[in-house]
């Protein structure tokens, strides 16, 4: 079976490296992107099947890329997490209202994020 | 005029009366004397008019009786020498011109005869009877006599007679002379003299025109409506009357012009009365408009205003008071006015000042926040990388790791997590204090969130051979913000289970009037009443040993106080040294 490809976008690299390592270990395709630019340009490389979004990045933010995603007809049914440290009532409804499918707060606690990529990945 | 009103208004009064009193009383006074001056005046010109007659009449008189005694004359009318008895009768009637005609007449038996007469004229009055009677008269009682008015030819006529031996002289007195005599010494052209006879009839300036019973003596007649006044008067010699016969109105012209003059004035004074009493009533009542306007203008609040009078009266003593009564007021005004100015302005910088300085202050505590908050971020992901990597490293990804490094990778872990957990408390509580921990109230069971609680510290609790007990006497639903309430009681939770070493932690829910109660209450260590004050101060854990032995942040209750009063609620604390402590957060109901 082909392995689920997450894509993970956080301008910071440590964070990166962190999700990635931990992903691959639980068995799923990794791919990074280190700003929203970034991300856009990869997605329309390589579709992924998830997308780990962060908010907080230079240029463009995680709501705004979301948004572009979820417009866009090849891309709006990739599932969208946000993971980020903004952990105000109004930014997570920002999150969903621009899209996105949950909304994660950082510090990254895996007890309760990889089940719900796992939601999303079966 | 500077006088005061009461004066003006008797002046006024006085004026006015004084002009009717004295107009009235002056005319009636002027009236009598003049008049009476007129009739004395008049009655000295009858006095003097009889004399003239007088004289008049004695004179022919005189002229007679020295003919009738002129020896010669005598000697010839006894002769009946007729052409000389004519030529002195015509030498006398010529040469004094008093006598209408002069006559000689003898009795011849019972008939009288003229022995001469001149002029001829008056030959026929022989046979006049009342001629006739006179005369005859006279020869019975022969002495010097004057007759009564007669009438001759339509002529009136007024005899002398001077008796003679066997014969008399009988002269008409020439009347019209007399009466030319007086028409020279009448006092007006409007007036004449009369003459009358002892029986009432006009010798001279009769003609019948008046009709006036002339008193005998003296006296007057006043027939002002006739126009008529008369001036009695007598000749005692003659016991003739003479009477001053004029117009009233020519006499009296002075008293009349009096009288019109009079009235003049007394209309001229009315009329200076009317327009003086006009001009006083308007300068009087002038000021008195102008000071209730004055005062109307004053009262509507415009205290600059001045009643402007110069009556020199009581009014512009009022006017004056008026103003300066404007003038206290005004200054007192004024001067409210600047206090209140002046504080105002002193407030106001007072305010300016705290407002600056509150500014100030609130901006030096927002950066300090901000800074506060902005550093617990940064710090936060480089921490998250550290937990994260040695996450990682533990978890055998990169290699495997034997014993003694997982220990300490543990341990590396333990106080990362430790750091972030002090990183996280100082967020919250910067937040708090720069105003900008957001609150989202929504209706939750307390009783299942404490459930929940129970369920999440259960394994600690066991872990430390403790009891748990959760008691819930009541069905409580809040409107709070959730997820603090839940940080808040965790917080105090896991404090009980960190200070206590054996015995029970215990959670209880209850009513208490209009309130709901959640209390934590342990068999821990407890706290000394000396800290008890400082318990919810920032990083004040009881002392450094407590730290190292229990771990901690020092921070939760600080932070546990500020949620509960930030979402209107409060937290008690009792505590026994060594015996245990209770912690109690306490919210009103909301319908």
């Amino acid at each position: 079976m082909k392995k689920s490809r997450i894509l993970v976008v956080d301008d910071d690299r440590d964070t990166r490296e962190i999700l990635e390592a931990r992903l691959k270990a639980c068995g799923y395709d990794v791919i990074t992107a280190s700003d929203g630019f970034n991300a856009l340009e990869i997605i329309r490389e390589r579709k992924p099947d998830l997308i780990l979004l962060d908010v907080m990045m230079p240029e463009i933010d995680g709501f705004t890329v979301c948004k572009f995603l979820k417009e866009r007809e090849e891309t709006k049914d990739i599932p969208i997490i946000f993971l980020t440290a903004k952990e105000s009532l109004s930014d997570v409804d920002k999150g969903f209202k621009s899209g996105g499918d949950d909304y994660v707060l950082k510090p990254i606690n895996w007890e309760r994020l990889l089940p719900k990529i796992k939601k999303f990945l079966p | 005029m500077k006088l005061p009103l009461r004066i003006k208004i008797l002046i006024l009064f006085l004026l006015v009366a004084s002009l009717f009193l004295l107009s009235i009383f002056s005319s009636s006074l002027i009236k009598g004397k003049i008049s009476s001056q007129i009739k004395e005046h008049r009655l000295s010109l009858i006095k003097s008019a009889s004399k003239i007659v007088e004289h008049y009449i004695l004179s022919c008189q005189r002229s007679l009786l020295a003919l009738s005694s002129a020896k010669s004359f005598r000697e010839n009318v006894e002769k009946e020498n007729k052409v000389y008895v004519r030529r002195s009768l015509r030498r006398v009637y010529r040469k004094y011109k008093t006598f209408s005609f002069v006559s000689c007449i003898k009795k011849k038996g019972k008939e009288l005869k003229f022995l001469s007469v001149w002029p001829y004229t008056y030959e026929g009055i022989i046979k006049d009877k009342e001629f006739r009677n006179f005369v005859l008269k006279s020869f019975k009682f022969p002495r010097l006599r004057i007759s009564k008015v007669m009438n001759y030819r339509g002529r009136n006529e007024v005899l002398i007679l001077v008796p003679m031996r066997k014969a008399v002289l009988v002269a008409g007195i020439n009347l019209k002379n007399l009466s030319e005599l007086l028409l020279k010494i009448r006092p007006s052209k409007k007036s004449k003299f009369a003459l009358l006879d002892w029986k009432g009839n006009y010798i001279v300036g009769g003609k019948g025109e008046f009709e006036y019973k002339i008193p005998s003596g003296e006296g007057f007649i006043e027939k002002e409506r006739e126009n008529i006044f008369i001036t009695s008067g007598t000749i005692p010699v003659f016991n003739w009357n003479i009477v001053l016969i004029s117009k009233y109105t020519d006499i009296f012209s002075p008293v009349l012009a009096l009288k019109r003059l009079t009235f003049f004035f007394l209309i001229l004074g009315i009329a200076i009365a009317i327009i003086l009493s006009i001009h006083f009533s308007k300068k009087i009542t002038e000021p008195i408009y102008e000071l209730m306007k004055g005062a109307r203008i004053l009262g509507s609040g415009n205290l600059s205003y001045r009643i402007k009078l110069k009556t020199g009266d009581e009014l512009e003593k009022l006017a004056d008071a008026f103003n300066k009564m404007a003038e206290e007021l005004k200054k007192s005004y004024d001067l409210l006015d600047e206090r209140v100015k002046m504080a105002t302005r002193n407030l106001q910088e007072a305010y300016q000042e705290i407002e600056e300085k509150n500014r100030k202050l609130e901006e030096a505590d927002k950066l300090k926040s901000q800074f506060l908050a902005n550093m617990s971020h940064e710090l936060r992901t480089p921490l998250n990388a550290i937990i994260g990597f040695t996450d990682l490293i533990m978890s055998g990804i990169y290699g495997k790791v034997n014993n003694k490094q997982y220990e300490k990778l543990e341990r590396v872990k333990i106080n990362a997590e430790h750091l972030l957990n002090l990183i996280n408390d100082i967020l919250d509580l910067s937040k708090i204090e720069a105003g900008r921990m957001e609150l989202f109230p929504e209706r939750f069971k307390v009783n299942s969130l404490i459930e929940e609680i129970k369920s999440s510290v259960e394994g600690l609790v066991q872990e430390k051979g403790l009891e748990l007990r959760v008691n819930l006497f009541d069905e409580i639903e809040a409107n709070l913000d959730p997820r603090k309430f839940r940080q808040i009681i965790l917080n105090l939770v896991s404090n009980a289970i960190k200070f206590t070493k054996e015995g029970y932690v215990e959670i209880s829910l209850k009513k208490r009037d209009g309130e709901f109660e959640v209390a934590v209450k342990d068999t821990g260590i407890g706290i000394k009443e000396e800290d008890l004050k400082h318990i919810f101060d920032e990083f004040r854990q009881v002392d450094g040993s407590t730290a190292r032995e229990f771990g901690g942040t020092g921070l939760g209750l600080s932070i546990s106080k500020k949620l509960t009063e930030l979402m209107g609620g409060r937290i008690e604390v009792e505590s026994k040294y060594g015996k245990g402590s209770t912690f109690k957060i306490i919210f009103p109901i909301y319908s």
